[in-house]
Order: structure tokens, then sequence, then C-alpha cells
């Protein structure tokens, strides 16, 4: 593993680091041939449908205004904080539940969040002031734990010196505070915001451990993760006496000071704990584990073996994991004989398009078609390689894109899928196309595109798999939904488009 | 219409004495000039107001208290009368090692065009006098179009100032090819002996521009900076204020538009070093 340079002020590109890549398509094979042999071609776009920011969007305003006792600063113009109000418009209380999940936050309690705004003046005559004046007021007003910096294009240009500014500040507030160097222009892979926020989390808050700590471990998952889920998971483990330490959304600063403590780390969102992660793997000598994550019967057993092994826990599991598989196997058996066989494609992040075709082939008996991933590094050969596994070596498409519709439109009707998991940033064009689908993922205060009841989304550990298939089950039984929509819906592609190549707009890393 | 003038070149090379004497010279004909400087350190046109420094444009934007205010300064607040009844503003900028002085010369400038600032003047000649070498793209402000239509480059021989020259060409074949200032010279500073005009002639030749004039060293030009003043003011009979008289004259009625042939930085080492041979062997001596 190449060494994180935490002594930098900025965190390495992705594509530096990990070779990342936003665009292919081809075969799981292929890919992992090309990728191997250093022969990636067409791994980006020269016209793309979608885009995201680094700083503003991945980065993190949006999660570290989760943390219920910090607040934001995005140090940029207005537009720059623009995404965050949009995301957490509706407020926080959809989340009310992950109280109980982090003692945190509280219901109906608002995000707490900063921009400088700079101005023209401030851009030519530089705003350190301002953000330095912005921090104290922060700190006044809130008497928070944490201020979350984050710096953008606009004061990357102007050379701000954000660092000097902590330095500088630092002893005059309460809060710790830890500033996201993020200039999103540095980077085609907005993923890279996941790293500059663990970057700064490691250099600014992570404690040195007072203690090790057995019964605990860092569970990290990003809002994709959703609340249920990480419930379940720290219900499950607590049932062996293990408590979960969950980071980064809807954490409280503390969190992120013990990471230092616990018995390891697991990733129920591998891009985003990739840095954090090794990170704490680097200085701390913690564990991490990343290639196994809790979706499907199996792998959640593997999941909770590491963990059992890591914290010294192993009978008590053993234990555990014969109690909930009694619960849950015989309905999963039932289920595997009504699927076998339905061609499904899941469109996602790492997350899910790498690991819940586990759960869908595994434990629903489902053939894989193709995956969707919105990025691809070498990290994820790991995965990759599993899926292959999983498949019996059977080939399936990679389709690397963050949901550029207008690729997928070209070729999800040949493919011949039965149902089609993807991100709410796709499924709805797909949906269009008459196939029929379930949304996967969930956003701030829209929970879920068709259904808004609590249980709809949950798919992690073993009562997870039940929950997701129940759900799944309503859109196989009744695909009606996409057949009236596709029947009811003109398609703003040409015919033309359909015949010819996806890959058009794919080209060598610009 | 104003003719308006933009001179660039390294940092050092005396772009802002030979500007302001130009102004001075060519004030001195009876022309209105307006000299506008581009540079955070605001000194352009310190010998035409008798060594006084004056408010910047962007010093006196600072006293907005609103977004509003700030693009609605008043111009007759940050220009000023000089020399001859040369008009003189300063765009100023951020301290040294903050902020983005690159933008301040676009906003300051395209302040004074909002503001009617050239209407008002009714400028016959507008001189910009620009920092150093183009840095960035707010630096190249006065090269866009719309701008300075004509641009000096001053140079010397040494050869670091010739390695700038050489990248304002490229900037300006840059700008040319969308409408924005032409290159109609190169003006030589510093020009005691043969073999500096030599080494100069021959990058003009390279980089197919040509050198109008040639400034010599001059012990008056040195104190009249001391004494912040120009030398038409402080020597007017001196043989430099003649030096100056003569390019303000070839200034002003230059037409001529250059498409300079800037070379890549290898080809620019390796001739160099072949002007040195040649200078050693036709044995020009100092």
């Amino acid at each position: 593993m190449k060494k994180l340079p935490l002594e930098e002020k900025v965190a390495p590109i992705r594509e530096r680091r990990t070779g990342a890549i936003r665009a292919y398509m081809g075969t799981a094979r292929q890919l992992l041939a090309d990728i191997k042999s250093g022969k990636l071609k067409a791994c980006d776009r020269a016209f793309t449908n979608t885009w995201t920011c680094s700083s503003s969007i991945m980065a993190g305003p949006i999660r570290m205004a989760t943390v219920s006792d910090g607040v934001v600063i995005m140090h940029s113009p207005m537009g720059c904080i623009s995404n965050l109000s949009q995301f957490l418009a509706p407020g926080l209380q959809p989340h009310e539940e992950t109280k109980q999940d982090q003692g945190g936050y509280t219901p109906n309690q608002p995000a707490t969040y900063y921009c400088s705004n700079l101005t023209e003046e401030e851009v030519i005559f530089g705003a350190e002031k301002k953000l330095r004046e912005t921090i104290i007021v922060a700190d006044k007003r809130h008497h928070p734990k944490s201020i979350w910096i984050f710096t953008s294009c606009v004061s990357g240009i102007m050379g701000d010196d954000i660092e000097g500014v902590v330095k500088e500040t630092q002893a005059e507030v309460g809060a710790t505070i830890v500033p996201i160097r993020c200039e999103a222009f540095q980077s085609r892979i907005c993923q890279w915001g996941h790293d500059s926020a663990g970057h700064a989390i490691l250099k600014y808050l992570v404690k040195k451990p007072e203690k090790k700590r057995n019964d605990m471990i860092n569970m990290m998952a990003s809002t994709a993760v959703w609340a249920e889920d990480r419930i379940h998971l720290a219900e499950l483990l607590g049932k062996v006496g293990i408590q979960c330490n969950t980071v980064p959304d809807y954490a409280v600063t503390e969190s992120f000071r013990i990471l230092s403590e616990a018995a390891c780390s697991v990733a129920l969102c591998p891009t985003w704990s990739d840095y954090l992660g090794k990170g704490l793997e680097q200085e701390y000598g913690i564990p991490y584990v990343r290639d196994i994550l809790p979706l499907g019967t199996a792998r959640t057993e593997q999941w909770l073996r590491k963990i059992a092994v890591h914290c010294g826990k192993e009978e008590e599991m053993e234990q555990l994991i014969k109690e909930e598989r009694a619960a849950v196997m015989p309905r999963i058996e039932a289920l595997r004989k009504q699927w076998q066989g339905m061609k499904v494609f899941v469109s996602c992040g790492i997350t899910r398009s790498l690991h819940l075709p586990h759960m869908l082939v595994n434990d629903f008996g489902m053939e894989l078609v193709g995956i969707n991933p919105f990025e691809f590094d070498e990290e994820a050969i790991v995965d990759l390689e599993n899926l292959l596994k999983l498949t019996g070596g059977k080939d399936f498409l990679v389709h690397v894109s963050d949901c550029q519709t207008l690729e997928m439109a070209n070729y999800i009707k040949k493919l011949d899928v039965d149902l089609f998991l993807g991100h709410r940033g796709s499924v709805g064009f797909i949906f269009k196309h008459g196939v029929p689908g379930l949304r996967v993922g969930v956003a701030y205060g829209s929970r879920h595109g068709l259904r808004r009841d609590m249980d709809s989304g949950r798919q992690m550990g073993f009562s997870g798999v039940l929950s997701y298939a129940r759900y799944l089950d309503n859109v196989i039984k009744n695909p009606s939904f996409s057949e009236k929509l596709s029947a009811h819906t003109r398609l703003p592609f040409k015919e033309s488009w359909y015949e010819q190549d996806p890959t058009v707009n794919m080209v060598d890393p610009l | 219409m104003a003719r308006e003038i933009g001179v660039y070149g390294k940092g050092g090379i005396g772009k802002s004495t030979i500007v302001s004497n130009t102004s001075a010279a060519i004030a001195e004909k009876g022309a209105k000039v307006m000299q506008i400087g581009c540079d955070p350190k605001a000194d352009s046109t310190n010998s035409l107001l008798d060594g006084r420094y004056i408010p910047t444009i962007l010093d006196t934007v600072l006293e907005a208290d609103t977004v509003r205010e700030f693009r609605s300064v008043d111009v007759s607040k940050v220009i000023f009368e000089g020399y001859r009844g040369i008009i003189c503003a300063e765009c100023g900028g951020p301290d040294p090692g903050i902020g983005c002085a690159g933008r301040g010369i676009i906003t300051a400038i395209e302040l004074m065009k909002e503001q009617g600032a050239f209407e008002k003047v009714n400028p016959d000649y507008v001189l910009y006098d620009v920092l150093g070498d183009v840095v960035c793209g707010g630096f190249a402000m006065p090269l866009r179009q719309g701008i300075a239509k004509q641009v000096y480059i001053v140079v010397s021989a040494n050869f670091a100032s010739l390695y700038a020259a050489n990248n304002l060409c490229k900037a300006i074949v840059r700008f040319g090819e969308r409408g924005g200032g032409k290159l109609a010279g190169l003006i030589a500073n510093h020009i005691s002996t043969p073999e500096e005009k030599e080494i100069v002639n021959e990058f003009a030749a390279m980089t197919k521009t040509e050198v109008i004039e040639y400034i010599p060293y001059s012990r008056e030009l040195a104190r009249s900076d001391l004494q912040g003043q120009t030398v038409i003011q402080s020597a007017p009979d001196s043989e430099i204020a003649d030096v100056f008289r003569r390019l303000a004259a070839k200034i002003a009625e230059r037409e001529q538009q250059i498409i300079p042939a800037p070379v890549q930085a290898p080809e620019l080492r390796k001739w160099g070093q072949s002007c040195l041979e040649r200078l050693q062997a036709s044995g020009i001596k100092e």
C-alpha cells in the first residue's frame, strides 16, 4: 500500500492515488485485464450527461452538516453552497431515528452551515480575514465541537492560506477547526472529495488513542448507507457486545476523535472510507476491512466473522450467526425458487454495484447481466474478481459511468434485463424505457422515490435481505409502473442513437 | 478615437520609466494622454506626478460598503492630472502574497470602462503600463479585444528579458487571433554598446519583430527617476529627452501590425549560444 501523505496540505487526487477512472465499457474480464496491464483506453468522457462537485458535494458539506455538534463553513462564493441548501432543505428530521444510532441528533434540529459568500472585492484582496471572522462568529453563536471548513475553486485560485488562518484562529475558539482542502478543478474523479475529508479528519481530528478498545469498531458509512441499515448492524453487533462508532453522517465530533481506539474499521461504503480507513491503518495500526460488505447472507456471515476475529468474540458471533440464519434462511430459500434465473442489472456506487450482487445472485438465485459502478479503480479489482467468482466465472457487462443516462439508454433494451436496480440519477430514464426496476439509494429528505415507509430500503445484515426481498417482490409481481410510464412517455433520444455505439463519447484520460 | 497602447516587458526592465517619459513627450506636443498603471504596486505614474503616489482604483472601491456600491465608484476620485495634463490612474491591488491581483486588473479596467472614464477624459492616447510578464489571465486584460490595440514590448540585451519577451509574443499571437492587441514593436532599453544593440537586433530578426527605438543608459534618466519626474520635465534639453521625443513621435504615427514568431524555450537557448558565437567571431567591441 502506498503511504498516504498526511504531512501534505491536500490529499493526492484519486486518479493518481488509486488509478481511478470514470468511464469504461466492456466486460468484467476485459476491464480486469485492461486495468492490470495498464492498457486502459477510453476511460474518460468528451461529453458528459452528469457531473458533480468534489468539494461542495462529495467532500461533504452535506455530510459534515449532519455532525450534530459541528458547524460547516464553505469558503466560496454563494453558489458553491447551493447544493447543500437543496439537499438539506427538508431539514434533518427524516433521520431522527439516527438519534438512537449516534446519540447525537435530535429531531428537527437544523443543519448549521455558513458560506463565506466571497464578493468580487474579497476575491481581489483576499478573504482570509473574512474566513477568520466567520469561524469566530460560528464558534460564538453555536459553541460547536468542530468547525469544518471547505475550500472552493475560487479560494484555491486566490491562494488564501487556509491552514494559516486555522493555525492563527484555533487558540481563540473552543471548536476544533478542520480545514478540508478540495479545489474541485484538480480532479476528474469527484470521489476525490471523500479523500480530502478523510485527509483532514486524520490530520486535525483523530487523537492519539488513550486506550485500545476491543469492544468497539469504526463503521464507516456515508449517507448512501441509510440509517435503518446502520441501526440494524449496530444492534446486531451490540448483541455480542460490540459497539459501533459510526462516521461520518450523523456522528458527533467525539466519534471522529476516537477513531484511533477501535478494534478495526469496516467500510460500508468503500468509496467514502478508502482514505480514512487506510489512514487509520497506517497511523494507528487499525485493521481496515473493505472487501466484504454485509450484503447477502453469506457475505454478512463473513463480515461478522471478520469483525469477531478483530474483537476476540468468535464464539459469541458463531452463536449469533446461527440464530440469525435460522430466522431468515427458510424464507430466503422460498424466494430463490421464485426468482431463479431472473436477469438483474445494478447501477450504483461501488458499494452496491460491486457488493449488492452477492445478495441477488447468492440468496435470490438471480443472474447478473451487468453492473454500472460510478467509478472504478485499482482498489476495486478484488471486488470485481469476487463478483466473477460469484457468477461462476460467467462474464457480465461493466459500464463505468456516473449516471450517464444517454449511454445507459442506448444499451439497456438490448440487454434483456428483467430487473434494474439503480441510483436515483439513472432509474427514471430506465423505467421510461419500460424496464422494470427499483431505485437503490436514498437521499436526504426524500427517503425513497417510490415508497416512504421506514423499512423499504433496508438491505444489510440478515434481516436486511428479507426486508429488501419484500421490496423487490412488489415490483417483480407488479411491473406496471415502468410499463405504464414507458407507454406514456416520449423519450428525448433519437432512434438513431440506439443504433450507435454507446461509447462514442468515451475518450482516453483527459 | 484614442490610440490605445499596452507596454509589457520583464519586471524591473524600466517599463514605467519608458512609459512615463513617452507619455510626457507625447503630451509635450499638445496631445491629451492618459496613463494607466496595471500593477498592484501602483507606481507607474509616479514620475508624472512629481513623485506623488495616488489612491488606486481598487483602493477607492474598497471604500464601498456594499456590492452595489463596489461597481459604482466615482471615477473622478481615481484619475489625477499630472505633468502637462496627463491623466494618471493606477489599478492597484492587494498586498503582496494575498488575494488575486490578476482579477484586480480585470475589475479595475472594467470599472473604468463601465464608469465612462475614457469618455470623460476623451484622451488622444491611452498608455497601459502592465506588470512584468503576462503571469495570468488578469494581466492579459489590456491585450484583450477592445482594450490596448497596439502592444510594445520593452527588452534589453539581457537574456532573461528576451526570454520574457518571447513568452509575451506567444500571448500576443494568441490574443491577436481573437482580434486582441497587435504587436507594434520592441523598445530596447539600456542599450549603450554595439554588442547590446546587436543582441536585441538578432532577437528581433529571429522572432520576426522589429526594434523601434534604442534607449541608452542615461544618468539624467536615473536622476529624474530619483527626483520623481520625467526627463522631459527635469532635463528637457538632454540627449535622452530627445530619444523619448523620437520614440513618442514613432509611437504616435506607427500603424504596423507585427505577427511575431515566438520560439520554444530550447530553441531560444540555442539561439543565445549561437548569438554569442557570432558576436565573438565578428569582433564587435564593447
